[in-house]
């Protein structure tokens, strides 16, 4: 099968810090969400897809292709979304546009001003001039406007109002409407992967923790909620525990496990991502 | 090469400041150098347009930290590298032509009996900017924002010194010692030889920067 995304065994070694054997797969017509907490590992991996950085070990394909091979051609088909701005600042949105446009082959400016009109931007402003939000909009706006088949997105909505970040992902949502995009979208923010990520993959520490089909894992994990005396000599049935004066909240994937052992004197809740994500950073 | 020239052209005209930059580069020497030294403006401001020129785009890249914005479009790193070293030519071009016009406006209206065009000043710029674009690129390729802004300083001061000390002395001053031997086509082939070696180590150097 030719994913969008496949990444085997990728390593990258900093000073203090590994991307220990990353394998990630995504398909088309799925989004999937990467979440982790701040300096997990989401920004390198991002970087290394688009060999911004070199890799040390295994494997980047993006439509079946060697990432660094088929480097022009795979770039061509990405459109990639920044955490930050890194568009030149005394530029305006319109000497920006040209800039970039002439290196896409599928360049689309009706795309892009239909797009330019939609977030409300003037083209004659210079970057400088925009607000945070305003030059998420811009720089979605580029990624979206050259055809683009995956869309990679580092942390678009960190930062962000709700109101706006729901704009954006009803613009994934419509992205994805067609069958051939995909789009990997790294975020700390999991309410927003709870409303459009089909796939979720987690890591921690530069390791991944789980890489899976996002109803599975909220299927899967629950919040156990009970008094404290009750975890005596089953704490190690937890991923992670938060204890307190009146009682604790544990996070768990053994629901039967937790059923049978407590029978019904604990509250079991489902997990939101968030819920599982702080409970296995804590667990560990 | 078109979307990088063109990307280059924007940013080195793309606000007022910059453009009060270029315009002023002319009028400035004609203040500084004195009478004497005229016959040689041309070469040197041919060298310093150049190099304006060449180096913007840089210069743009480290205070906007756009590198990693450049890197995800669709051009091989070695390609940029390549591009860059090629564009030298272009704008060595576009200075013969931007000076000419200025010079000549100069000449016509009477302000001052300069020089517009000079094959022989040509021949001894050309040179001249491509042995010092031989030693930037690579240290602009490898290194990071500070670093590259630090050297660049360095070899800027370096740049407009030894062009001032050959627009007087001319190129004849290199006859003496072991640079005598490095003369006309020597030199011209010693440079050519240089730039291309500077070339494969600055794709090098950039092909494996992390950025």
């Amino acid at each position: 099968m030719n994913y969008s995304l496949e990444i085997k065994n990728l390593r990258k070694e900093f000073k203090g810090f590994t991307l220990k054997d990353l394998n990630i797969k995504l398909e088309p017509g799925f989004i999937m969400g990467f979440i982790g907490p701040n300096g997990a590992g989401k920004t390198t991996t991002i970087k290394l897809i688009m060999n911004l950085i070199k890799k040390d070990g295994g494997q980047i394909k993006v439509f079946g292709k060697d990432h660094v091979a088929a480097e022009k051609e795979i770039k061509d088909r990405i459109g990639f979304v920044y955490d930050e701005n890194y568009y030149y600042e005394d530029l305006s949105i319109r000497q920006m546009k040209n800039i970039v446009s002439k290196f896409y082959s599928k360049w689309d400016d009706n795309q892009f001003n239909s797009y330019i009109n939609e977030f409300d931007l003037n083209p004659k402003a210079k970057i400088k001039t925009l607000s945070k939000g305003m030059k998420m909009k811009f720089s979605l706006a580029i990624a979206l406007s050259h055809q683009a088949d995956l869309i990679i997105m580092d942390e678009p909505t960190s930062g962000l109002d709700p109101v706006f970040r729901r704009g954006i992902l009803d613009i994934l949502y419509n992205i994805i409407q067609d069958e051939n995009k995909s789009i990997f979208f790294s975020t700390h923010i999991t309410t927003d992967l709870e409303k459009i990520a089909d796939y979720i993959t987690f890591i921690n520490d530069g390791e991944i923790l789980f890489s899976e089909a996002k109803d599975k894992i909220l299927d899967s994990y629950r919040i156990v909620k009970g008094s404290t005396k009750m975890l005596e000599g089953n704490r190690d049935k937890f991923i992670g525990l938060r204890e307190t004066d009146v009682g604790f909240e544990g996070l768990t994937n053994n629901i039967n496990q937790i059923e049978s052992s407590f029978n019904n004197d604990v509250l079991i809740e489902k997990a939101s991502l968030e819920d599982i994500m702080v409970y296995s950073i804590r667990g560990e | 090469m078109f979307g990088t020239i063109n990307r280059d052209l924007t940013l080195i005209f793309s606000n007022k400041s910059q453009m009060i930059i270029i315009l002023s580069i002319i009028p400035i020497y004609l203040l500084v150098l004195d009478i004497n030294q005229m016959e040689r403006m041309y070469f040197l401001v041919l060298v310093m347009m150049t190099y304006i020129f060449v180096m913007t785009p840089f210069v743009f890249d480290m205070k906007s930290q756009t590198l990693s914005m450049m890197n995800s479009l669709p051009l091989r790193r070695k390609d940029t590298v390549l591009y860059r070293y090629l564009s030298v030519f272009i704008y060595f071009l576009i200075s013969i032509v931007y000076s000419g016009i200025y010079l000549w406006v100069i000449k016509k209206t009477g302000l001052m009996d300069v020089e517009y065009f000079n094959l022989k000043m040509i021949k001894e710029a050309l040179p001249y900017v491509l042995a010092t674009v031989s030693i930037m690129f690579p240290a602009n390729f490898k290194f990071g924002p500070r670093l590259a802004q630090i050297l660049n300083a360095f070899l800027f001061s370096f740049t407009a010194v030894a062009a001032i000390s050959l627009s007087r002395n001319g190129l004849g001053s290199l006859d003496k010692g072991i640079m005598g031997l490095l003369k006309g086509p020597s030199l011209l082939l010693v440079i050519s030889v240089a730039y291309i070696i500077s070339l494969l180590v600055s794709m090098r150097l950039y092909e494996n920067r992390d950025l």
